[in-house]
């Protein structure tokens, strides 16, 4: 691995978290926690993770909240659930709002890893998926406009993709 | 008798302890009462009924009887007298010999009479102005009297008949007597031969004539005495036999009521157990959270220990960091039982036990045990104000606990959003309340009319059983208290559960 998975973990349970924490490290995640759902959201704010592992009964905002809202606000993060009530009414909804896996504790290890790398790679897809597809607009873009316009006007139309794109 | 597991009512059918158990008692007086009004009341009125008309027609029986016997004695009478009037009569067939009467004739013709009936007792003549013209009898001083104002001279003088018989009367001679006279005018001058005839031998001789032949009045015999003593021999056997009746159905009925009654509680127990059953259901996601959640600790910290010491990872683990993460592990442990131990406790099923306990203690139990981690996630407050005055009360901690438990999940489901509650305690004299008010969503009228009934719940499908406060109504009652509640939407709701300080 090269690059780091950058994740966070988001629970109340401290022991918990620490130890998970530290093992996830030795096996070379960037781990970052949270105590609660507006810690998290505060540390997500400049998309600096790729995956999220959240509780989902907890103090202040719940778990299904903060998946709602971690989705909306960064698009190619990865959520997992991993909580220790898990049902399977609860399973189906959180996979409605967007949640990669769902978990529960106490989780062996091998499939967490499992889980999150499935997740990472995922994120990858999705990402370059998109990336693919934006460069495919620009292409067709200028495809168009080299068909009708002077070569000033095919200058400025890529101008105008280049800005939208930012 | 602490019992858990279930009381089979078979066996508590089979060994029934009928005569020691004050309920079956009460069941039994109440049996016998109700028999006693309904049967004994009314045959004894009907008893009474039947004495009084049994009375009466043997009173109308004795009166008829009577009746024939005093018509048929005046009929006797009127032979009798017939027939001295016949004897009186035939002394005048020579009327002539009226005119100037002589004694010694009287004393003959008296004699002659006295031949026919000793009923005769003198005889005498009048002439029409009622002096007397001659006598003979036992009482000759009544020759000097003046008979003309009498009523039978009076009225056979005046009258159109020529003889008269009088009703026993006193008249002149104070002694009771009858007076038989004829008219007779002899050459127009008006004579009267008059007899007096002694009723007690008219008696005699009626008596001689009823005793050959009228029949025998029963009075005289003892045959009504023995009638009515033989009705209220009856009578008494009659109430007697009732009673016996009365005592072994009242038994009968009592012993019904009170396996009735046994299966009803035996009911209740039942159902209070399965509430309890299913408010631990509703409170297994959160106690799975519980427990999940320390076990989540052990596998991690145990995986972390296994990692320290893995020579792939190459790290240098201290005895110092081993041990602080074995003490996690253990911590994690000993909470994970606490919690199942708490369950348990609140599962366990027994009979109704008084025991002295601080209802302080019994809430904070369970706000700092089942319901901490519900309080937390719902961001609850919770607020005690416990009045110092009231210590230990005597009641059943299971029962109030199971109470206490439904308000307090009740109330905190209710916040979804967070909020205040409010555990409040009052001793009032002999009583004492406890409170559990919340500042939730509160209840419509409507909902608030139909709170305490079965199977109404204003929770989602699958989260409530609507048993809850129903069942907690019925504990409380049982328990001699009241269960209130007060509640506007919007703004929250107040329990209040009423008990006796001693039960």
């Amino acid at each position: 691995m090269d690059e780091p998975i950058r994740l966070l973990i988001v629970d109340d349970e401290e022991p918990f978290v620490a130890a998970l924490q530290e093992r996830l490290a030795l096996r070379g995640f960037a781990v970052a926690t949270a105590g609660g759902g507006a810690e998290a959201l505060a540390l997500c704010a400049d998309d600096r993770f790729d995956l999220a592992l959240v509780d989902l009964k907890m103090p202040g905002m719940d778990g299904q909240e903060l998946l709602t809202r971690l989705k909306a606000a960064h698009e190619f993060l990865e959520v997992i659930i991993l909580t220790a009530h898990g049902t399977l009414g609860s399973a189906v909804e959180c996979a409605k709002l967007g949640a990669f896996g769902y978990l529960a504790k106490p989780c062996e290890m091998d499939q967490l890893l499992e889980v999150l790398r499935d997740a990472y790679a995922q994120r990858l897809r999705r990402k370059f998926a998109a990336l693919e597809q934006t460069q495919q607009r620009r292409l067709q873009a200028l495809m168009d406009a080299a068909a009708h316009e002077s070569p000033l006007g095919i200058l400025r139309r890529m101008r105008e993709l280049d800005d939208g794109r930012r | 008798m602490a019992v858990t597991g279930r009381v089979d009512p078979r066996a508590a059918r089979a060994r029934p302890e009928w005569g020691r158990d004050a309920a079956y008692r009460a069941l039994l007086r109440h049996a016998l009462l109700r028999l006693v009004f309904l049967y004994f009341i009314p045959l004894l009125l009907l008893t009474v009924f039947f004495h009084v008309q049994y009375r009466l027609v043997v009173r109308d029986a004795e009166r008829r009887h009577l009746q024939a016997l005093a018509e048929h004695q005046a009929a006797m009478l009127d032979i009798f007298l017939g027939d001295r009037l016949l004897n009186l009569t035939g002394l005048t067939d020579d009327p002539g010999a009226l005119l100037q009467p002589d004694r010694a004739d009287l004393e003959h013709n008296l004699a002659q009479l006295r031949r026919a009936s000793e009923a005769f007792i003198d005889l005498a003549v009048f002439d029409g102005e009622g002096r007397v013209l001659a006598y003979a009898g036992p009482l000759p001083e009544l020759q000097e009297r003046r008979y003309d104002q009498e009523a039978w001279f009076v009225r056979l003088r005046e009258g159109e008949s020529s003889h008269v018989i009088t009703d026993i009367y006193p008249g002149f001679r104070s002694q009771p007597h009858y007076t038989m006279a004829v008219k007779l005018e002899p050459a127009g001058t008006v004579r009267v031969l008059r007899a007096v005839i002694s009723p007690e031998i008219t008696a005699a001789h009626l008596a001689a004539i009823e005793a050959a032949g009228a029949p025998p009045h029963p009075a005289r015999q003892g045959v009504l005495a023995g009638i009515a003593t033989s009705l209220w021999l009856t009578t008494v056997a009659f109430c007697l036999l009732g009673g016996l009746v009365i005592g072994l159905q009242a038994r009968w009925v009592a012993r019904q009521q009170f396996a009735a009654l046994q299966k009803e509680q035996e009911l209740t127990r039942q159902l209070i157990h399965a509430a309890r059953l299913a408010t631990v259901g509703e409170l297994s996601a959160g106690l799975a959270h519980e427990v999940n959640n320390p076990l989540a600790v052990v596998a991690e910290k145990a995986g972390l220990i296994r990692d320290l010491l893995d020579p792939r990872f190459g790290r240098e683990a201290t005895p110092a960091q081993i041990n602080g993460h074995l003490e996690a592990i253990e911590a994690a442990a000993y909470r994970a039982t606490g919690i199942t131990r708490r369950l348990l406790g609140f599962v366990r099923r027994g009979e109704v036990r008084l025991v002295e306990r601080d209802p302080h203690a019994l809430a904070d139990e369970i706000l700092e045990g089942i319901l901490k981690s519900a309080l937390e996630h719902a961001g609850v407050t919770v607020v005690r104000d416990y009045d110092p005055q009231l210590g230990a009360v005597v009641t059943d901690p299971d029962q109030l606990r199971q109470v206490l438990l439904n308000l307090l999940k009740n109330a905190i489901d209710a916040m979804t959003g967070g909020g205040v509650l409010t555990v409040r305690t009052r001793r009032d004299g002999e009583r004492f309340a406890l409170e559990v008010a919340d500042t939730g969503v509160g209840m419509t009228a409507e909902q608030l009319e139909r709170v305490f009934l079965p199977f109404f719940t204003t929770k989602e499908p699958g989260k409530g059983t609507g048993l809850g406060l129903s069942v907690s109504y019925g504990i409380v009652e049982g328990l001699g208290g009241r269960l209130a509640v007060a509640s506007s939407p919007g703004r929250g709701s107040t329990f209040t559960v009423e008990l006796p300080l001693r039960r």
